[in-house]
């Protein structure tokens, strides 16, 4: 049925599955400034629901961005269904755009890609720092994941004069093993944590434990300027974050998205 | 007179030459755990109790349950005629179904209803339910707080018995000697409870319980963690310590110490000591091969985690002692009391070392778990924990069946464990006591030198 009758296979997922209107999933457009003024499009991730993925990248207007090419890569953070699934609805409207995954994926997920009808370049990252182009970099993850997922890559991008910018799909490996990362490894300006967008995992059924306080309280010595967070981070994880005095940048509750602690569906935030 | 135990009097002998039991008996206990697990456990399986805090509080409850059986209740009301003249299959689906019922009961009525309904409403799922927590959520939640009180029920339980040696009750007949030391190790569970976990489960809810519990939690500034994995750390450790003493070790060097009282207090405080240090040393070692814990991040970074990974540790160490003591008899018994402790000693924590790297090579393959060190899907405890208590039932409740069996009246069991003469207070004794104490010392700075380099030498995940 794929990669062209994606209406019928959605159907098809919708009747066998147990509450297919929440299978959002998470994408995000990521558009950077070089210095020399010329700008670039990344589309982090490809959602789950080929109904909702669709709808939303019409709504943002992102298919006409694929279809045009100007989006330079899909970078697909990790295997799991919520970021990787949607694959074929990117595939619908730019079949020969590159795909960038971490290494670790099982040979299922490569077939998937074929599957969705991916004609372009493949290149998988290997562990660590991976450069994308000047000041901007994913950097992989080795992290157990559940459902069997093994494997996670994430952004960073260096803002001329503000500081470094972590950008995320789920960050299984951790909010502060990522910037503790970038500390050690990554040079930028101000020496100074600028902002974090995405998806955190901490909190994603707003179930709580004691290490997460761990983390909202080590948060505070990262001194972070702008928190964008979103998707599996958790509202009471961003409520807990601003009771901090963090600056977590709030959203419009828009499209489903339940409430306005953090970003949602069709928020933007600028980092420039 | 101190009553002695059951299973201290009884008497097993081979039933087969050679290797035999040993063999038919590590395939009986592993082929009962993988069915058990596949049906209990696997998240795969049928019931899939590996959820994994209700897996676990079921595992660690049905051992500290068989450890009131066997340990405190000395299998009363069970008499001797029928342990001893009682098909061990029947004694031990018996044994196994009246532990299940008894952890049922505990479950049902003391925790969830009398505790839930009536004082701390996180034992209760149902009232978590009510209070707008999901159902999932309400179980792991109840559940993580009930298991820790079994973690620090499979600490004090054995070691009143077996350390304290039942003092003040020991003479006493059963069931007076159990209820006395059944309630008393009770009561100083509760206390250990409040202190080293209720402070945890006070911040498990949004806001933290500051009016009900200590928020932050005591051990927040040392421990480097506000998670009660700090406590679950020494505690494990204790537990394993305690059966230490009382399998590989023989009680020693504390059974060298006369006068009763000195020699109980001395046991019960020393191997708290022990486990204190054992934790200590554990997590430090995690320091030198994965780097300086990060506070607040995930895995195998995190301190929270690495607290909980020394117990987890400690239980691939418990899992080889107490089979070389159940199966082979302690293993090495053909030199001095010292020598042969030390080398059990030795041989546990490389059958510990291989263990570990087999679990976590393997593991993911056929349990059900998540690949990796640490992850909510990853906790060696519970399959380990669940190993053990099929090799207790195998051994506490079945004699040993089906290679080993009671030895019949009039039999003489051939010894197959060492006897020692009494060692003697000598000046070669404090020679050896300062050789030894010398010779730890050096142990302990080669392992710090060595460490880093063993894990880099033994990469499990590439």
């Amino acid at each position: 049925m794929l990669p062209n009758k994606l209406e019928e296979a959605w159907k098809i997922t919708s009747e066998n599955s147990v509450n297919p209107q929440n299978s959002g999933g998470f994408s995000a457009l990521i558009e950077i400034e070089r210095l020399d003024g010329v700008k670039k499009k990344y589309l982090l991730d490809s959602g789950w629901s080929y109904e909702w993925i669709d709808a939303s990248f019409k709504r943002e207007g992102i298919d006409k961005m694929l279809q045009n090419n100007e989006i330079e890569a899909l970078i697909i953070t990790h295997e799991h269904f919520d970021h990787f699934w949607g694959l074929p609805v990117t595939m619908k409207y730019a079949p020969n755009i590159k795909i960038v995954i971490p290494d670790g994926f099982y040979k299922e997920g490569l077939q998937y890609i074929k599957d969705s009808g991916h004609t372009g370049e493949l290149v998988v990252n290997k562990k660590g720092r991976n450069d994308i182009e000047p000041g901007l970099c994913a950097y992989t993850f080795d992290v157990p994941i559940i459902c069997r997922v093994f494997g996670e890559q994430s952004i960073f991008a260096n803002v001329q004069g503000k500081g470094l910018v972590s950008i995320t799909g789920c960050c299984h490996q951790g909010i502060i093993q990522f910037a503790d990362t970038a500390r050690n490894e990554l040079k930028y300006d101000n020496d100074q944590m600028y902002g974090l967008f995405g998806g955190l995992h901490i909190s994603p059924f707003d179930d709580w434990d004691p290490k997460y306080d761990d983390l909202v309280i080590s948060m505070k010595k990262w001194d972070f300027q702008k928190i964008g967070c979103n998707h599996c981070t958790g509202l009471l994880t961003a409520e807990k974050f601003v009771r901090a005095g963090y600056p977590v940048i709030k959203g419009t509750a828009q499209y489903r998205t339940k409430s306005k602690s953090y970003l949602g569906n069709g928020d933007t935030i600028t980092f420039g | 007179m101190e009553t002695p135990l059951y299973l201290e009097e009884r008497s097993l002998v081979k039933r087969y030459g050679g290797l035999w039991p040993i063999v038919i008996n590590t395939i009986f206990v592993l082929a009962l755990f993988y069915v058990s697990w596949w049906i209990f456990q696997d998240p795969r399986g049928i019931m899939r109790m590996y959820t994994p805090y209700v897996g676990y509080m079921w595992c660690r409850w049905l051992l500290v349950i068989m450890i009131w059986i066997a340990y405190i209740f000395d299998f009363w009301p069970f008499s001797r005629t029928w342990l001893n003249n009682t098909h061990p299959v029947i004694k031990g689906v018996t044994l196994t179904l009246l532990t299940v019922a008894l952890f049922t009961i505990v479950l049902k009525v003391f925790f969830e209803t009398i505790l839930g309904e009536y004082a701390i409403a996180y034992f209760s799922p149902a009232r978590l339910q009510q209070e707008g927590i999901v159902e999932f959520y309400a179980l792991e939640y109840s559940a993580q707080a009930i298991l820790m009180f079994a973690a620090i029920a499979s600490w004090l339980s054995p070691a009143w018995v077996i350390a304290a040696e039942g003092a003040p009750w020991g003479n006493l007949k059963q069931p007076v000697k159990g209820f006395s030391i059944f309630i008393f190790t009770f009561f100083i569970s509760v206390i250990v409870y409040l202190v080293a976990f209720h402070p945890h489960m006070g911040i498990l809810f949004d806001p933290w319980q500051k009016f009900a519990s200590i928020t932050p939690p005591w051990w927040e500034d040392f421990a480097g963690t506000v998670h009660g994995n700090f406590n679950i750390a020494w505690i494990m450790c204790c537990t394993v310590i305690v059966w230490m003493h009382e399998t590989i070790w023989e009680r020693y060097p504390f059974s060298m110490i006369e006068t009763p009282w000195i020699r109980r207090t001395a046991s019960f405080f020393g191997i708290i000591a022990i486990a204190v240090a054992l934790s200590f040393f554990l997590y430090f070692a995690q320091e030198l091969i994965w780097g300086e814990a990060i506070r607040g991040t995930k895995r195998d970074a995190s301190p929270d985690w690495r607290w909980l990974h020394v117990g987890e540790m400690a239980i691939f160490w418990l899992l080889p002692a107490l089979y070389m003591h159940f199966y082979l008899k302690n293993g090495i018994n053909r030199y001095s009391q010292l020598v042969n402790i030390l080398l059990r000693t030795i041989v546990s924590v490389l059958g510990a070392v291989v263990l570990y790297y087999v679990y976590y090579k393997t593991s993911h393959l056929f349990l059900g778990t998540q690949k990796g060190f640490s992850h909510p899907q990853q906790f060696p405890m519970i399959p380990l924990i669940w190993l053990i208590n099929i090799m207790l039932i195998n051994y506490w409740f079945m004699d040993g069946w089906p290679g080993w069996r009671l030895a019949e009246a009039g039999e003489v069991a051939k010894v197959e464990h060492a006897s020692y003469q009494k060692t003697a207070l000598s000046p070669s004794f404090y020679r050896g006591l300062v050789g030894g104490t010398v010779g730890g010392v050096a142990v302990y700075f080669a392992m710090i030198y060595l460490l880093p380099f063993m894990g880099n030498a033994l990469i499990i995940f590439k």
